[in-house]
């Protein structure tokens, strides 16, 4: 990016120049990489005032460097320095005390540069209004993101891809918004996958391991070390009638239910009308580190088969 | 949105539709495990002028080629008159419903020599159908290593897989 400062003053952020417009290059001063760091961001704040502890870490911190007060005074002296030297008012750079810093100076954008600062793609502007009707302009790598909250403009994607600057409308000074990052849509393609594979999964049922599908059965309750299990459609049996009926089942056949876990299914097929009755009554006894070691079934047809 | 968005979006459902079609023909695929699958029976039928019981141990076993067998070995009843049973029912079956619904035709009968219980007896009291007749079994996973073989209505045995 080559900035205009004042009419007169070039500052070159890919080569980390101060010049004057126009001048030879040979008379161009190279600024160091932090204050040249130092110098984008405070342009991104013109007329307004950048607190220390902002550039300690958007300069230093965010950089890898460790930020110090002096650090920041020194780059600040090297700025004012530069800039005297090119015949610029010592009030372009202020002290706010206790604050930070303030750029006063009239900033335009000369020029695009398309691997700025060591980028692979170029920057983009994006000017933004805030409630009180300023606007700043924010230089951002095309694939950073920037906080962005209420903006529902559509075609604004495509108008960042195709123009290099846009005026977004706030709706607040809190924004949040992704530009296009190929990441974010590898992600929702991928809980998609997962989505629908679930739903295929869920849809048939399948017991994967015995790749049968899986029976209905309703859990009951426990009698003594026996779960109960009521199979198939529910009965219009309550749960607890359905518990009694297999207590006494229990009772009758002499079930071991004390001394052993085990599983109990139970079914009934057929009701006061029909002429026919059918129960079923398995028992599985449990072993806990083989699963289940033996079925025990009782079927009882009573009526017509 | 942005033309590049859209094509994003139209490929990634596509690739999608492609996975669950993959996972379809997965859970659909042919070839399938033998089960052995063992129960211990007791079916006692009342009614038509009629009491009969067996007590058996029975053993299920699908080979996963469409072919399968059912042992029974144990002791029947049939109106206060005792006799032994040991035989093995071979059958087919072939697939419906994913997963659950099976045709199944017992196709030949080895009786034991032990065995006595009078075959049209056993066939009507005990059996689903007659050998050669097809009908239709629900085979459903009751979790762990547990098999239900019922009919379309009602349950015949729970049994554990081996």
């Amino acid at each position: 990016m080559i900035y205009l400062i004042n009419h007169s003053v070039e500052f070159n952020t890919q080569t980390g120049t101060l010049s004057i417009q126009g001048d030879l290059e040979e008379r161009a001063i190279i600024l160091p990489a932090p204050s040249c760091r130092l110098l984008s961001e405070l342009i991104r704040f013109e007329g307004k005032s950048v607190t220390r502890e902002y550039l300690l870490k958007h300069v230093w911190e965010d950089y890898g460097f460790s930020a110090s007060d002096a650090n920041l005074n020194n780059n600040i002296s090297v700025l004012r320095k530069g800039f005297l030297t090119l015949d610029q008012p010592r009030s372009i750079l202020n002290t706010i005390s206790k604050v930070g810093f303030e750029f006063c100076a009239n900033v335009q954008v000369l020029k695009y540069l398309d691997s700025d600062s060591g980028n692979s793609e170029s920057d983009l502007i994006i000017h933004i209004d805030n409630l009180e009707n300023d606007s700043y302009s924010v230089p951002i790598k095309e694939k950073d993101a920037i906080e962005f909250n209420g903006l529902h403009e559509e075609g604004f994607l495509s108008e960042l891809i195709d123009k290099k600057e846009v005026s977004i409308p706030l709706k607040n000074k809190n924004f949040i918004y992704f530009i296009r990052s190929p990441w974010l849509y590898l992600g929702f393609f991928c809980v998609f996958c997962v989505f629908c594979v679930f739903l295929v999964f869920s849809f048939f049922k399948l017991d994967l391991e015995n790749d049968f599908h899986l029976a209905n059965k309703e859990y009951i309750g426990l009698i003594e070390r026996c779960k109960i299990y009521n199979l198939g459609r529910k009965n219009t049996d309550s749960t607890e009638e359905i518990k009694k009926m297999v207590e006494s089942v229990i009772i009758s056949e002499k079930i071991n239910c004390n001394s052993i876990d085990a599983s109990v299914f139970f079914n009934e097929n057929g009701n006061g009308r029909s002429r026919t009755k059918i129960y079923l009554f398995a028992k599985c006894t449990i072993e806990k580190k083989r699963g289940y070691e033996q079925c025990e079934n009782i079927r009882t047809i009573i009526g017509s088969k | 949105m942005s033309k590049r968005v859209l094509l994003y979006i139209t490929f990634a459902f596509f690739i999608a539709f492609f996975i669950v079609l993959l996972t379809w023909y997965f859970l659909s695929s042919k070839n399938e495990k033998s089960i052995l699958c063992h129960s211990q029976q007791e079916i006692r039928v009342q009614g038509e002028g009629r009491e009969a019981s067996m007590d058996s141990v029975l053993t299920f076993i699908m080979y996963g080629d469409g072919t399968g067998e059912v042992d029974n070995i144990g002791r029947v009843r049939i109106n206060g008159v005792d006799y032994e049973v040991k035989r093995t029912l071979h059958f087919t079956y072939t697939r419906k419903d994913y997963h659950r619904i099976f045709n199944i035709k017992i196709i030949n009968e080895n009786v034991g020599l032990t065995d006595n219980v009078p075959k049209e007896l056993y066939h009507t009291i005990f059996l689903p159908g007659k050998p050669g007749q097809q009908v239709s079994l629900s085979i459903e996973s009751l979790g762990d290593n547990l098999l239900l073989v019922s009919g379309l209505v009602n349950p015949y045995f729970v049994c554990r897989i081996e």
